[in-house]
Order: structure tokens, then sequence, then C-alpha cells
């Protein structure tokens, strides 16, 4: 048999006539590589205690039609050579090859050959590793769909705690409109594929329903090119759900610079010179955070921020007036919209919270008591 | 239609992109890696898009004349100057003017506003590091705990070899016990957070950044 | 009307650039006068050297160099001093950068180092400069199914396929190492997430101080073998390799620089316990 499974037999084991030593190999086997794409054969090897340090093995395929394919050539040491990796070709998929591991001394003399059986590389469809991932993948889509469906019945009430930095979004378009300055929206630095970004866009619209009911110039610097299509989509989109299609400004979505601290300065100058009366800091942020925090609050603007950049959340708490932190971030735009649909998948992601934190406590108990089972389980292979 | 197509293309992608993960199979990763190069070139091309929103908004400015005119002048001879250097000079050696220009100007320029961050920090800290509660005192305590074990003189005067370690001691046990407690929480809040997210756009439940709407 | 400001209030809201002034001072004194201090090397600094040290001799490493000038003080010390150490032991490196102005630096990194003039590197043979790749984590998945395929050229146009070192090395397992030198994003969180965690490759890094503690749970859990954050790392590290420089440098200056902070702080309290106890504080 020799359909992808380990076929793994040492057909012959020739020891070097003449050789000063009597190095051998031994337990000599050739694998379908698991869980890769195909066309990828390991050939594991043991040598024996008295073979010298400086010794290589030799590894070439020989295929159906006995041609041999010098593979590599490698420290004893190693144990191990995977046909099919390090950017070369590997062995076609579904056809027989064997392969001959040659052991030799430093001048390239041979001590030992062994040849393997014949043994088919295979493409495979699922990486068994990862087979935890997909199972809390699927608990956690599975506890997401149950709520939506829920919400969608009607019978479910969502209760949210109250997220004080949303509340006051309202307040601060309320002071710009008073005091006739306009709002500033910096959705962070990442790219629009990073959830941050994403996370910001959807609340950059709610934010411009506000500004367009009251009347209020919208300016959202951006750092990518790519985010500044999007900014502009969502602003539109705004600016219409509010039954103000006028009020959209395209000059107010600008590209700054792809550059991190020339968008810092760019922002920093739009700051102080036109003095907005409210900031929102929403996204995935860096070094820049705390610049933008402290130039606004020198421009006396109030200041909303919102990440789950850990490191720069400090720096917001410290300097805005108010920070949504984590997961409030990722909330706030279903929080914002009260749409049952989005607020049901706030309760899933708490009820994901509750089974990590169970599973949590049962690993600190049982790998205190010396049972790491359950906490293999967790690890993913790569 | 409109509403359908963009949410569709993002629901394939989106999917597509989670089964790379459980899928090793050279035709899937075939096109998953297809997938990423249109990514790449699509990126690329954005940058026309962001380069004609920079010269739109300062044509403008320059047209109209305003205050700011002269900082528009400045920002898109800069930009022009160094695009057309980068283009038809060579960018590669101490005496390439582009290099140059990189190593004297945007170098120093860079570096500056970077720096900026220290003073940032000290004038916040000087403003909101008041002992106002008991949770507060205990933020400044942790606070200067760590800048203490921080640095060198921390360790000259309280050094790791005494009691509890000294302030390198303390330092580390602040950040490798309360602290990475915390962050983790805060973590996997927002890694659940993220993924919740990620499966509102993916499912179509948001698509505001679709220009969609609700 | 607006009252007059006793001298206590002045220094509770003392503008600000004052305390710039003498900030300034502060980080420019020790720089000019040589405080020497003592320096430990914490275990993930002592980690990432012994790692690197533990790699065979003439093993190849990937070195994604991730910063642009900003970041230049806390992590070109490092970079140089990790170039020192991969070159004394015959270490071969392949180069490139998701950041891009990372790679202007990291060619004035190799010239300082005496890569090809001290320690006889050989282009394309003992080390590969493929240079910058635009699409961030897009570009870093891209490697992960070929490296080759992601740079078809290198830095100075010559096809991939055509460099005798990359023969063997397609993608990121096929490495002994993967090195990160990163000032943010990308960079060592998302070579973590994308990279390491699906491929299990060997990793250490190198950070900005203020993103260090967001990677010490990637250290603790094994991750990264290795993590210098800062210039504190780097002179850690400098200190390990044998290099003193620019990092070591540094260590004063920012010593200076935290005490004075503390003492900021520590007088703003001052001045608010005053006003507490005069009935003004808010």
């Amino acid at each position: 048999m020799i359909r992808g499974a380990a076929v793994a037999a040492a057909c012959s084991v020739l020891v070097a006539a003449g050789s000063a030593t009597a190095a051998s190999l031994s337990d000599v086997t050739a694998k379908d590589t698991p869980n890769d794409g195909g066309r990828s054969v390991t050939v594991t090897w043991e040598t024996s205690a008295d073979t010298p340090a400086d010794a290589s093995v030799r590894l070439e395929r020989v295929d159906a039609s006995g041609v041999v394919t010098e593979i590599a050539v490698v420290p004893a040491s190693q144990a191990h050579v995977v046909d099919g990796s390090s950017g070369q070709e590997g062995p076609p998929d579904r056809t027989p090859v064997s392969y001959q591991v040659t052991l030799e001394d430093a001048s390239g003399a041979s001590l030992a050959v062994v040849s393997t059986d014949p043994i088919m590389a295979l493409p495979q469809f699922f990486h068994r590793g990862r087979l935890n991932v997909l199972v809390m993948l699927g608990v956690f889509t599975g506890l997401l769909f149950y709520n939506i469906w829920r919400a969608n019945q009607g019978t479910s009430h969502f209760y949210i705690r109250r997220l004080a930095p949303v509340d006051a979004m309202d307040e601060a378009i309320g002071r710009a409109t008073e005091m006739g300055r306009p709002v500033l929206y910096v959705p962070g630095i990442e790219e629009v594929q990073d959830i941050q970004t994403i996370a910001a866009m959807l609340i950059l619209e709610r934010v411009a329903e506000k500004t367009a009911n009251y009347e209020v110039p919208l300016t959202v610097p951006t750092r990518t090119p790519f985010v500044l299509a999007v900014a502009d989509e969502v602003v539109r989109t705004g600016c219409t759900a509010a039954g103000r299609p006028d009020a959209y400004r395209p000059d107010g979505i600008r590209y700054i610079s792809n550059e991190q601290f020339a968008y810092c300065a760019g922002v920093n100058g739009i700051i102080l010179r036109d003095r907005p009366a409210a900031n929102f800091y929403l996204g995935r942020f860096f070094a820049e955070s705390l610049i933008f925090a402290e130039t606004g609050f020198a421009a006396g603007s109030i200041q909303i921020a919102g990440t789950a950049e850990v490191t720069q959340l400090p720096f917001f708490i410290a300097a805005c007036d108010y920070t949504l932190i984590g997961e409030e971030f990722f909330a706030a735009s279903a929080y914002l919209s009260r749409d049952p649909s989005l607020l049901s998948t706030l309760r899933a992601a708490d009820w994901a919270k509750v089974i990590l934190v169970l599973a949590l406590l049962t690993g600190a108990v049982l790998e205190s008591l010396g049972m790491s089972a359950f906490r293999d389980w967790f690890s993913v292979a790569g | 239609m409109k509403r359908a197509v963009p949410w569709l293309l993002t629901f394939v992608a989106g999917a597509l992109m989670i089964n790379d993960f459980f899928v090793p199979h050279r035709t899937h990763a075939a096109i998953t890696q297809e997938l990423q190069q249109w990514g790449l070139i699509v990126v690329a091309f954005t940058y026309v898009l962001g380069m004609a929103n920079v010269f739109d908004l300062h044509f403008k400015k320059i047209r109209r004349g305003s205050s700011e005119a002269l900082y528009s002048i400045v920002l898109v001879g800069s930009m022009l100057g160094m695009a057309a250097l980068g283009i038809f000079h060579d960018h590669q050696g101490e005496h390439s003017p582009f290099i140059w220009l990189y190593n004297t100007v945007y170098d120093p320029l860079s570096a500056t506003m970077f720096a900026l961050l220290a003073f940032f920090i000290t004038s916040a800290a000087y403003r909101a590091f008041r002992a106002r509660s008991t949770e507060a005192v205990l933020l400044l305590s942790a606070a200067i705990l760590v800048m203490l074990g921080q640095v060198p003189v921390g360790a000259a005067i309280w050094g790791p070899d005494s009691f509890l370690g000294g302030f390198p001691g303390l330092k580390d046990w602040i950040m490798d016990v309360p602290n990475l407690a915390g962050k983790r929480a805060i973590l996997m809040g927002a890694a659940l957070g993220a993924i919740s997210t990620g499966i509102r756009v993916i499912l179509g439940l948001e698509r505001a950044h679709l220009g969609g709407g609700k | 009307m607006t009252a007059r400001r006793s001298w206590r209030e002045r220094l509770e809201f003392i503008d600000r650039r004052w305390l710039f002034l003498i900030l300034a001072f502060a980080i420019v004194l020790p720089l000019v006068v040589d405080l020497p201090l003592p320096l430990y090397v914490s275990p993930m600094v002592q980690d990432l050297y012994d790692a690197i040290e533990d790699l065979p001799d003439g093993s190849t490493v990937l070195i994604s160099a991730d910063y642009d000038p900003s970041g230049k003080p806390e992590l070109e010390p490092f970079h140089l001093a990790l170039i020192h150490q991969l070159a004394e032991k015959k270490v071969k490196m392949v180069m490139y950068s998701l950041w891009p102005a990372a790679t202007p630096i990291t060619e004035a990194v190799l010239a300082e180092a005496g890569l090809t003039t001290d320690y006889g590197y050989r282009k394309d043979v003992d080390y590969v400069l493929l240079g910058y790749k635009e699409g961030q984590q897009i570009a870093m998945r891209s490697i992960q199914k070929s490296l080759k395929g992601t740079f078809p050229v290198d830095r100075d146009g010559t096809p991939s396929n055509e460099i005798p070192l990359l023969q063997h090395y397609d993608t990121y397992t096929d490495f002994a190492m993967l090195i990160n030198v990163s000032a943010g994003s990308p960079g060592v969180k998302e070579y973590v997430q994308n990279v390491q965690s699906i491929t299990g490759v060997p990793m250490v890094a190198a950070c900005t101080a203020v993103s260090g503690p967001d990677y010490v749970p990637y250290y603790k859990a094994g991750q990264l073998l290795g993590l210098a954050a800062g210039m504190k790392g780097a002179a850690e590290y400098e200190k390990l390799v044998g290099r003193p420089g620019l990092a070591m440098a540094g260590m004063s200056a920012q010593s200076a620089s935290h005490i004075l902070l503390i003492a900021f702080i520590v007088f703003g309290n001052v001045m608010y316990f005053l006003a507490r106890r005069s009935g003004g504080a808010r």
C-alpha cells in the first residue's frame, strides 16, 4: 500500500567496503508531508552513535522509470529533509517515487545507503492540526447565528450597558454646532483591511449622519488612499441617510500622506488651524496617538478616542475626555444603530467570553494538577 | 443590485481567506494567492487616487489665494520634486540627490516628529497624573516604579541583586503580572469584538463601508 | 474681570513649553557629560541573543526591517549589532522590508557594519537585499506562499530566480529564523499572528519601547524566542554582542529624562494637594 500513508521500510543497507567506521542509518522513513498542498514528501532517518560529527546525508529521489534526482545534501544530524520545500519542485502528486538516503563522511565517501519503499505525495483538503480552531470558530458562529435568529424573531430583548464615550458623541457634535466649528474624525493610521479601520468606518457613517443633521463641517484626514475612497463613500452614505445629501463636502475627506509622521504633522496642522470643536480618534493608532490628543487638548477640543491597540490606550485615557477600550470600540457601531440584529452579535461575543473564561479556569485547575491534555488541545499546528 | 454585488464580493473574498487557514490544498492556495496579488495591485493603484486628491485640494487652495496657499505650494512642489528625483534620477547610492534629500530632509523631519512624543508625554503626565483617588495613587506608584526599573539609574539606586530584585525586579513583576493580566483580558475582549465585527461585515449585517448603508 | 493667578496656580497650570525646555536640557546634558551607569541584561534580550547564538554557523535567516527614520534612534543600534552578531557567525541573510522608508536604512546599516568590506559577504551569495514590497499584511501572507513570487526581482533588479542564495529558500519555514525589526504595523504583532503562529518558524524581534509590553505575551507564550524593546533593549543587546554603540550611549539620557518625569509628576501632585488644602482643587 502506498497511498499517502506512512511507508517506511529500509530495503537495503549497504556499508561501504573499507570504511574505517561502522556508522549506519536506521529508522529511515518517507512519508507524505502531512497537512500540505501536495508535491511534498518528508524523509527522516536516525544515525548510529558512532557517526562522525561532520558526516552528511545525501538524499536522492528515484522515480518509477529509475531516473535519480539529487534533492539535498545536509548534515546527518539534521535527521530529516522535506522534498518539495525550499522553493524546489517536489515529486508529482499521486506518482510513486522512492528515496535513496546515503550517509557520507567529510571526504564524500559513502558509509551507508538506504532505499525506501515507494511513496506518493498527496495534497490535503483539510489541515487536521487546526481542527480545534475550526471547532471554536464554529461554536462562535453558531452563537452568532442563534442570537441573530432570536433577534429576527423579535422574542429577545437586548440589554446593552451605557457606553459613555458613545453617548458623548452627540454632546460633542452639539458643541461643535453651537461653536460653529468643524468636527475632526481620524480613522486611525491602518489600511482598510484592518478590522479596526473597518470598525472606524462603521462608526463614521453614524457620525456623518449626525454632522449632516446639525450642518456641521466634518473633516476626515486619511493616511492611505484606500481608506480615503472608503471614507468618502461612507460619509456620502451618512449624509444621504440623514436626508441631507447636500451636506456632503468632498473637500473634507482628505488624503494626507502614507508616511506616519507626515500624516501626524498634517493632522496636527488641521487641529491647530481649524480648531475643531470635537475630535474623534477611532481606529488603530501607534506613536501618534498622544501627539494628536495633546495637540487637541491644547486646541481646546472635546476629544473622544477608541482603539483596540492596548499600548495606546493609556495615552488616550490620559489626554482625551472619553475613551472606548478594546471591545467597546467594536461594539460602538451596534450601540449607535440600536439595530437588534447587530446588538445580538454583542451578546454572542459575551457568551463566547464566558466560554473563554470557563476554559481558562478549567485549564488553570487541570494544569495545576499536572494534566496538560486540555491545554494541548488548544495548541495550533503550524 | 448596487448592494448585493459588493456584499457578495465581500462574502466570497472573506470566506476564501478564512478557508485558507484550514485548507492547505495547492489549488485553493493558488486562488487565495491570486486574490492577494490582486489586492496588492489595487492598493498600488489607489496611490493615484491619493495623489489626485492631494492635487485637487491644494490646487483649489492655491487658486483661491487663501492664507494657506503658500503651504500648499510648498507641499505640491516637494511632492513633485521628490517624485521627479525618484523617477528620473538614480535613487540608490549616497551621491543620489534623492538619497541626499532623504537623509537631510525626510530623515530628520520624521525623527523630530517622533521625538515630540517625549515632550507630549511629559506635559500629559504632569497634567493628568494626579493622586485624586486610591486607584490613581496605585496607578501613579506603579508608573514611578516602572519608570525607575526601566532605566539603568533605577538599577544603580536599587539593583536587581537586592531584596525583591530591586527596581528592575519590581518593574518586571508589575509588567508581567498585573499589567499582563489586564492586557490579556483587553486583548481577548478585543479579539472577540474583532471577530464579531468581521463576521457582521462578511454576512452583510454592516455594510456602511460599501456605501450601501443599513 | 480676570482674577490674578497665585504663584501656586501658575505652577500647577504652567505653560507646557517650560516643561519641554527643562526636558530638552535633561536629555542633552547627559549626552554631553558622560554618566557611567550599570546596565543589566533582561532575560528577553538574553534569550534573543542566545537564540541567534545557537543558530548553526552558515545557516540562513530572513530579516524583515520594518521601520523608518522616526524609529531609527531606538531600532538602528539593534539592527547594527544584529548584523554584527550574524556576520560573526557567518549566517547568511535574506532581507526585505514592508515599510517604504526602511530599505535605505538597511543599506546604511549594512555599510556601517562593513558586511561586504570587513566580513567579506558576497551579494546574492551570502546576503540578498530584496527591497520594499507594498501591501503590508497581504505581502506578508504572500511571502508565506512564495518569497520569490512576492519579490520577482531584488533591490537591484536581479531576477530572484537567478539569485544563488535563494535557490533553496522560498517560504518562511525554509529559513532557520525570522527576525523582525519593527517600529509598528506591519510588524511584530502581524508576523506572530499571520506567520509565526501558522508556520511555527523560530522568530525573534526588536521593537520600539512603547510597543514592547504589547509583545511580551508572545515572548511568554514562546512564539517569540527573544525580544529587545526600545533603546534599552538595544543597549542590552549591544552589551551582549560586545559592540557598545548609540543605544548604550543614550541610556544616561533616558535615565535623566525618566527621573525628571517622576520629579514633574511629584511636583504636579504637591501643587494639586496645596490647591486642595486651600479649597481650589478641581
